[in-house]
Parts: structure tokens; C-alpha cells; sequence
């Protein structure tokens, strides 16, 4: 029969903020905490929220030029991100990038260019943003 | 009132295998390197490597229990590219270490950019 513990918050004991988990195959261990997503969020043109982690609200900047903004910081800004959009009837493709020109990523926010085919800036229907690195 | 619990490390009831996390599940893999393929900050990230000019390799530490895993990857720069793309891993073999990335611009061309991510999510080997 399985075990199940129940419990509200896990601490690590000889540094509160890092437990170790065992793989899947058992061959290695790796620390719980940083595997764990510290951001996501989906949102439309608008820019409104659809859902998040850790994201207190969207900035608009211009068009094509949106940021999310971090409930709880992130230790540094060097942490990873990845981030898709799209419009259900463009033919154009769309990417996600990190945007420099606004402070691309900080420990309280990340901004990103979403852009098609022709090289234009523009807002989608949808576009998404993960993130993962260090909490403060 | 909250229970918490100060562990250390979480393994199965036999101690060797992993513990399933209830509709969750840890990232097995990130990094955030530069143009010169200098890692800034990383999970289970052994190096990344410059193949050429918009093509990097990503290595993982501990291996991937596969090569099916999910790959995911990003790029940005601090002059704007606009409209470059990561393709992930379409320049190479995804394997169980890793994976070979290409960042293009809109025309297609290939380009280096000064800031590249990736996330493998997936199980660790």
C-alpha cells in the first residue's frame, strides 16, 4: 500500500530552502526547490491575465512590448525563461523574445518582444512565459 | 495550524526511488547562458557549447531517463533582436544529455543572441 504523507509546507533542515529529491530512474538526486517553476503566466492581447504563478499584474508598454511583473522577487536576474505566442489565423511565424531595450529580465519583472513574420511587433491572442531560476 | 515538515531529502518508502509530487512536477533541467556559451545560472547544466554562428549545445550533468523529454528554449538580447527564434533541437539529435539549439531571425538566417535559455522537463535517468 502506498504512503501518503500529508502535510501544508516542507522545510529543509540544515538550509530551510533546500530539499533533495531522488530521480526517477534512481540513478541521481537534484534539489527540489530549483526544479520548481517560480513563474508562469498566460495572457491576450489586452494584456489580461488567463492564469499565473507568482504574477501580480501585466505592463503594457507598446505594442508587442508586454511585461509581467513578480508578486515575490527573483534572487538575480539571471535566471531562465521560455515564452510562446501565437493568433489562431496569422500565417506568419511568431516568436517570444527577451526584450533588452526595457530591461529585458530584473529580479521583479520580465519583459518581452512578441513579434511575426515581418519583423512588426504585435500583441497575440495568446502568449505564454515561464520562468525558472532562484527565488529571493 | 500548518504542519510543516524539516527533511533534508525526500525519497520513496524503500529509500532509493523517487516520491510523486500530487499533479506536480519539478523541472529536470534549466540554464541561462550568453553569446560566448558562458552559463549564468543553471540546473543540472554541465556546459554549453558554441557549435557555430546561432547553433549551441546544451549538456546536462545527470542524464535524462530518455531522449522524449520536453525541451523547451528561449532567446532575447539586449540590443532587440526582434523576431528571432529558438529552434529546439531541430540542429541536432536530442539525447539523453542534452540537445543542439538554433536561434533564427524572421528571414530564416541563423544569429547568435546574447541571451539564450533552455528547460527540460521530463524524467531524469
Amino acid at each position: 500500500m502506498a504512503s501518503i504523507l500529508k502535510v501544508d509546507e516542507l522545510r529543509g533542515i540544515a538550509s530551510a530552502g533546500s530539499i533533495t529529491v531522488t530521480s526517477e530512474g534512481g540513478a541521481a538526486t537534484q534539489s527540489l526547490q530549483q526544479g520548481l517553476a517560480k513563474a508562469w503566466v498566460s495572457f491576450n492581447a489586452t494584456p489580461s491575465v488567463g492564469d499565473s504563478l507568482n504574477i501580480t499584474s501585466l505592463t503594457d508598454s507598446a505594442s508587442g512590448r508586454p511585461a509581467a511583473n513578480y508578486i515575490s522577487a527573483m534572487a538575480n536576474d539571471d535566471y531562465a525563461s521560455a515564452g510562446m505566442c501565437g493568433q489562431g489565423q496569422t500565417t506568419n511565424p511568431s516568436a517570444v523574445n527577451f526584450d533588452g531595450s526595457y530591461g529585458m529580465q530584473s529580479t521583479a519583472s520580465i519583459a518581452v518582444v512578441t513579434s511575426e513574420g515581418s519583423d512588426s511587433k504585435r500583441d497575440y491572442a495568446l502568449t505564454t512565459i515561464l520562468v525558472h531560476g532562484d527565488l529571493a | 495550524m500548518p504542519s510543516v515538515l524539516n527533511v533534508d531529502t525526500i525519497a520513496d518508502k524503500a529509500g532509493t526511488g523517487p516520491v510523486g509530487l500530487t499533479k506536480q512536477a519539478a523541472a529536470k533541467h534549466f540554464a541561462h547562458w550568453d553569446s560566448g556559451a558562458t552559463i549564468q545560472s543553471s540546473l543540472n547544466a554541465s556546459s554549453a557549447v558554441d557549435n557555430a554562428v546561432g547553433e549551441f549545445t546544451i549538456a546536462t550533468t545527470n542524464n535524462m531517463a530518455d531522449a522524449l523529454y520536453v525541451y523547451l528554449a528561449g532567446n532575447g538580447s539586449d540590443s532587440t533582436i526582434v523576431g528571432s527564434f529558438t529552434e529546439a533541437p531541430t540542429r541536432g539529435t536530442k539525447t539523453t544529455s542534452g540537445g543542439r539549439l538554433g536561434i533564427l531571425v524572421h528571414s530564416g538566417s541563423l544569429t547568435d543572441n546574447d541571451e539564450i535559455f533552455s528547460v527540460f522537463h521530463g524524467d531524469l535517468a
